[in-house]
């Protein structure tokens, strides 16, 4: 036996060895994902023709496989880079929707923080226009139920501009918000980098802290405990 | 002499193959070292194939050849690889 046929002999019992392992091996995303493994099979399929050819040549046995053998090896390579580009595109598809995954998770964990804060938060724009408002601003400011963007009324969208334009600031008191005598706030005000809301305008946006200072509130301890008559006005 | 097909081949290996080179970096795919390098000795096959046709035929057809037993023992060595790291985790799980 001549080495070229010795070669070809053995590539293609180990061929057809890692065909049949490969075909036995079970399926898995993180592993060997079916997208992944079929194709493969073909590509080992198609290396298993060429050597199968060359045996049978080499053994004098028929050449008729050898005109379609330069079939195989032609679609081996074009294979091999869709094997690569579609595993490739697979998991990058995958990281992209983990991360959403990962970032909802932080923005409904960051909003829940939000809404239950006893500060009043507010994106607003320059002319009152509310982007956004948390559970505690939307009753200082007597807004209605979440549905944003919202324009403020015309006492508070004075009190906002006038927040807005002042921007940044932080812990200024601030008496204002058509808020009853003796109510003062604590106010804190920076600039947004981008917009919440789809009316655009998202330079002049600022996201507003306000909370009250309590200078002359005199609910009872009891009391602190209820958002109506803690420390904003009632 | 070569063949047209050969030297389609050969091609394609070039063009093909830094295309390839970003994609199997950035996947993950447990013991893929086997197979780049069954890949690789394919693309060595085609570069002796054509080679052969002018210079040194008989050993360049022989080292076309030891290319391909390479080509089934390095994909044998993946497949097996694969086969066991598999069956492993499945062992974990029960």
């Amino acid at each position: 036996m001549s080495a070229v046929a010795l070669f070809d002999a053995t590539a293609l019992v180990f061929l057809a060895a890692a065909f049949v392992l490969l075909a036995a091996t079970p399926p898995r995303d993180d592993g060997i994902s079916r997208g992944l493994k079929y194709p493969l099979l073909i590509g080992i399929g198609l290396l298993i023709f060429v050597s199968l050819s060359n045996v049978l040549e080499q053994a004098g046995i028929t050449q008729v496989l050898d005109e379609y053998e330069d079939y195989a090896e032609v679609l081996f390579v074009p294979l091999v880079a869709y094997i690569l580009y579609s595993r490739s595109s697979a998991e990058q598809l995958r990281l992209a929707e983990d991360a959403e995954r990962e970032m909802r998770r932080e923005h409904e964990l960051l909003m829940s923080v939000v809404e239950t804060t006893p500060a009043g938060i507010v994106v607003a724009e320059t002319g009152g226009t509310v982007s956004f408002a948390n559970d505690e601003a939307r009753h200082v400011l007597g807004l209605p139920a979440p549905s944003f963007p919202v324009q403020a009324s015309e006492a508070v969208a004075a009190d906002l501009t006038a927040i807005v334009a002042s921007a940044p600031v932080r812990g200024i008191r601030y008496r204002g918000f058509a808020a009853p005598e003796g109510a003062w706030y604590a106010v804190s005000a920076t600039p947004l980098s981008g917009s919440l809301s789809d009316t655009g305008g998202s330079w002049s946006s600022r996201w507003i802290v306000a909370r009250a200072s309590c200078s002359k509130r005199t609910a009872s301890s009891s009391a602190r405990t209820s958002r109506t008559s803690g420390c904003w006005p009632t | 002499m070569y063949q047209e097909s050969e030297i389609v081949d050969l091609l394609m290996v070039i063009f093909l193959t830094p295309i390839m080179v970003a994609n199997v970096r950035a996947i993950h795919v447990p013991d893929k070292r086997w197979f780049v390098g069954g890949y690789l000795a394919v693309a060595l096959g085609y570069v002796f194939t054509v080679l052969e046709g002018f210079i040194a035929p008989e050993a360049l057809n022989t080292a076309e050849h030891l290319s391909h037993a390479v080509v089934g023992a390095l994909f044998f060595g993946g497949a097996l690889s694969m086969f066991r790291s598999a069956r492993a985790r499945v062992s974990e799980q029960r």
